[in-house]
């Protein structure tokens, strides 16, 4: 279904191995800066007409929270936000190595076209899940 | 062996020998179509690869030239200079349709982006020389409503401490250095959005096309950082002139990308109301703009 692959790059791809290392710690420098000024984001808009969280609701609370290491905390107020941030961890890591060795294989993702249905299910399934955990936990 | 098929900076797929041949005498694969499989140290075109000639693949130069070959009419593709910078610019607000021909690759967008952010970043000076704490002037400008839920917003974001000069001067020239490859970071989602939805756009193209349409907002709503002694003016100005940036920035978005800009518009609408907390901005507008509105016609 989902394979990791390892290929050199083909002409005109894009370097992930560069790319997104780059953004996550920009955007970890800039979660820095915006925490540190003490800027607050307004209360969503959703959540104060409905009464129920968005699907975003939470993810401040988990950067908030990583930022101060309690990833316990993080984890259960945006599990989808901590994943993502572990993931883009994880992969500047891999590409802090890859450019260290000086490797010339890069670690692919690839999605075979059948499991394509499958996944894009597993996908809606889990951002329901995912709600579902957010509706209990942040109105408690 | 499995191979790996790539076709203009976008990966078609893994492939068994036969699929190949078979796809090369459909014309689902072109000669020039670069491959890969484990143990070559780089991509080679199929035309070059000695098992697929035998399967009448056109390998003379004439033929491997036959192929077709898009040139881009994107001038910020065949040359950077400030000149091509605007006449990309106005090519992407008259005629979007000519840039289904670009080439997108990912450097070129993010020059693109950076040179963007260098002109307008005159207009981040005056906004910090008129409003070196945008939250509290925003805070002190909702606090003229009489809505108790602008309010409420206005107290929670007045309880933040003042942000110090340098700190915004600080976060000011990080967000300017790291902003492409924050935009770029979110077209991820909107990626993932269009694999939802089975539209097959590459990576590569939908991170470049998100960095094209995102460098013309920048330059198109710049211009309003001016408003910013007149906090109100600024969002309500910014917010009328919102819309037609939108319909520019999507009919942008949706020829780079090669799919309609009702779709991408829709696509991005879902991805940000189910991923982020971006469904508020709209409201919020509303929120703000009408009230603001009836004020200004009081």
């Amino acid at each position: 279904m989902l394979r990791l692959i390892r290929r050199p790059a083909y002409p005109g791809e894009l370097n992930h191995e560069l790319v997104w290392p780059a953004a996550f710690l920009g955007g970890a420098v800039f979660a820095w800066g915006w925490f540190l000024s003490g800027l607050q984001l307004p209360q969503c808009v959703f959540m104060r007409l409905t009464g129920l969280p968005c699907l975003g609701c939470g993810g401040t609370r988990c950067a908030r929270n990583l930022v101060h290491l309690d990833f316990s905390q993080a984890f259960l107020f945006h599990p989808g936000f901590f994943l993502v941030v572990t993931l883009a961890a994880l992969w500047t890591i891999y590409s802090a190595v890859f450019w260290i060795r000086r490797d010339t294989l890069r670690l692919r993702l690839f999605i075979e076209p059948a499991a394509d249905r499958r996944l894009r299910a597993a996908f809606v399934c889990v951002l329901v899940v995912h709600w579902a955990w957010q509706c209990y936990y942040l109105t408690r | 062996m499995q191979i790996h098929v790539a076709r203009n900076s976008a990966q078609l797929g893994i492939f068994a020998p036969e699929e190949i041949i078979a796809g090369l005498q459909s014309g689902r694969f072109l000669a020039s179509d670069l491959a890969w499989r484990d143990g070559m140290p780089a991509w080679t075109p199929l035309g070059d690869w000695p098992e697929f000639r035998v399967a009448s693949v056109p390998t003379s130069p004439g033929a491997l030239l036959a192929a077709p070959v898009t040139t881009s009419m994107i001038p910020w593709e065949q040359g950077k200079s400030l000149g091509s910078f605007f006449a990309t610019m106005k090519l992407a607000v008259v005629s979007p349709a000519s840039l289904s021909t670009g080439r997108f690759a990912f450097g070129d967008w993010l020059a693109f982006c950076y040179v963007a952010l260098a002109i307008s970043a005159p207009f981040q000076v005056v906004r910090l020389a008129f409003a070196p704490d945008p939250g509290r002037s925003v805070a002190e400008f909702l606090q003229g409503f009489s809505s108790p839920a602008l309010q409420a917003v206005a107290e929670q974001m007045l309880k933040s401490p003042p942000t110090p000069i340098g700190l915004t001067i600080f976060s000011t020239v990080i967000g300017l250095a790291f902003a492409p490859l924050i935009y770029a970071g979110c077209a991820l989602p909107h990626w993932v959005g269009q694999r939802v939805f089975r539209i097959q756009v590459s990576v590569e193209r939908t991170v470049a096309a998100t960095l094209l349409a995102t460098g013309l907002l920048i330059i198109v709503m710049a211009p309003f950082q001016l408003l910013s002694f007149n906090v109100g003016a600024q969002i309500v100005v910014s917010s009328l002139f919102f819309i037609p940036a939108m319909v520019v920035y999507f009919r942008c978005f949706g020829a780079a990308t090669g799919v309609s800009p009702w779709k991408q518009f829709g696509i991005s609408n879902l991805v940000w109301f189910v991923l982020c907390c971006c469904c508020c901005f709209l409201p919020m507008m509303v929120a703000i703009g009408l009230p603001a509105m009836k004020a200004l016609g009081r």
